[in-house]
């Protein structure tokens, strides 16, 4: 299928794209297309300008600053895959980044995309509701910040208004051990359940586990109730049964042809067992 | 496509009953509502502009109300066609005497879509009309509680 048509512009620079998004009504903003040109060609959105920001550099790039990691918006999943500061500073994102797509996909979508887009099958929304990461999303009158508990409202919606552009995410970067374990689904490869997990840990005793589960429910979200069960507490085998247990409580699941709302809860619940046992030894 | 829901309401069945089957509450409690127009008894002919962010389409429809037995149960019929694909469901719904002057409605959806909608958005669509479901009856709720209710 063809798009409707729609006129094209390249900004160079973040004040650019800026301005053109606040003197064309209804314009969109292009970063890899990898979820809005399939979107595009089925005609189920039909914004009247794109504005491609994959020109930007300032956009694009890893880098660690005062601790933390700071990502631009524009850098590829395939980017951060191959990147030794995300490996060393947030093993978390380093264990998501190869399991997205295929490396096509890789190679041209964006982690600003991915965050704005809000797919409630994405998998960066549950590492960056793990790693509490910070949003740096700009406007016409300067830039803000939003913590990612805060930054996703529902399906496919986010806190970014139309004239604004998330610019920067900035997460810790201290090598807190984390993985992300997902299932995916067999035709698309998007994540039926996708749970992203950090754990500290000192002489048996956990130190702060945070879970983040995409796939399940509308919107990604911390399953807390299993973090507080265990912060503070002993490792052991039980008391991770046990916490893992209560990891779907009170969850109203997503249910299509493929995995029903039942089969996603148990998933929720049976990966984030498995992860925790990865990260605590337990 | 099922699609569940309960929701409750502080009126008795009577009076949730003629709120929730009065045309001018329908027009304005249905989420992207852009006409309603009767073309029969219990039928309407109705333009819709829905979505969820910026996937948004206009459905032109049908509607009709049958097996309506006030103030205890009806059905709802809808048969809508736009450029994102079509839809066609039957929701029963049930008003049931929660007693101390409280209702409750259940909602039993069963809907089939297709088109482009259905080829990308399928896994869209059934938390989507949850949510427009949602709407519709906290928008309901108000109205029938509220004090023009
Ligand atoms: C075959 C295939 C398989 C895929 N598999 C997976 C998978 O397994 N897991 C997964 O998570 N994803 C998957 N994806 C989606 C992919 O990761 C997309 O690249 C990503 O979801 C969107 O990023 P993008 O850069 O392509 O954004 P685009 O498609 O360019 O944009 C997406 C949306 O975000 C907005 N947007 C983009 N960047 C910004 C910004 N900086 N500020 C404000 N708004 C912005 C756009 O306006 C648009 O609404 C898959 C895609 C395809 C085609």
């Amino acid at each position: 299928m063809h798009p409707a048509p729609f006129a094209y512009k390249a900004a160079h620079s973040v004040e650019e794209a800026l301005q053109l998004l606040r003197s064309h009504e209804d314009a969109k903003i292009l970063a890899g297309g990898h979820s809005l040109i399939p979107a595009l060609k089925l005609r189920l959105t039909q914004p009247a300008v794109l504005i491609d920001i994959s020109k930007i550099s300032s956009l694009r790039g890893i880098r660690r600053e005062n601790g933390k990691l700071i990502i631009g918006s524009g850098t590829t999943h395939r980017e951060i895959e191959q990147s030794h500061l995300v490996a060393e500073a947030s093993p978390l994102l380093a264990s998501v980044a190869p399991q997205i797509g295929d490396v096509q996909v890789r190679h041209r979508g964006t982690f600003g995309g991915s965050l704005a887009h809000a797919d409630p099958a994405g998998d960066w929304p549950a590492a960056a509701l793990a790693v509490d990461a910070e949003l740096v999303i700009a406007g016409a009158h300067g830039t803000r910040t939003v913590h990612a508990s805060e930054f996703f409202t529902g399906m496919l919606t986010t806190v970014i208004e139309p004239d604004e552009i998330l610019t920067e995410i900035k997460v810790p970067g201290e090598g807190t051990p984390g993985i992300y374990l997902k299932h995916r689904n067999a035709a698309s490869g998007y994540a039926t359940v996708g749970v992203a997990v950090t754990a500290t840990h000192d002489h048996g005793r956990i130190g702060t586990v945070t879970i983040g589960v995409t796939g399940a429910t509308p919107v990604a979200f911390r399953a807390s109730i299993v973090e507080h069960a265990l912060n503070g507490h002993a490792v052991s085998a039980h008391l991770l049964d046990e916490a893992a247990s209560h990891a779907a409580d009170g969850l109203e699941c997503l249910s299509d042809i493929h995995a029903p709302a039942a089969y996603r809860s148990q998933l929720v619940k049976v990966m984030v067992r498995r992860a925790l046992g990865k990260l605590l030894h337990a | 496509m099922r699609i569940d829901g309960t929701f409750s309401f502080n009126a008795n069945p009577e009076h949730v009953w003629d709120v929730l089957l009065d045309p001018e509450a329908l027009k304005a409690c249905i989420p992207g509502c852009q006409s309603m127009t009767s073309t029969g008894e219990n039928t309407y002919v109705i333009t819709l502009t829905v979505g969820i962010a910026q996937f948004k389409g206009t459905y032109d429809g049908n509607v009709s109300i049958q097996d309506a037995h006030r103030p205890d149960r009806y059905e709802i019929h809808v048969d809508g066609k736009g450029r994102p694909g079509w839809v066609r469901g039957v929701g029963k719904i049930k008003l049931v005497d929660a007693g101390n002057g409280a209702t409750t409605v259940e909602v039993e959806g069963d809907a089939t879509i297709g088109g482009p909608v259905f080829s990308i958005g399928s896994r869209f669509v059934p938390p989507a009309a949850k949510m427009l479901m949602g709407q519709f009856f906290n928008a309901m709720k108000k109205r029938v509680e509220g004090p023009a209710g």
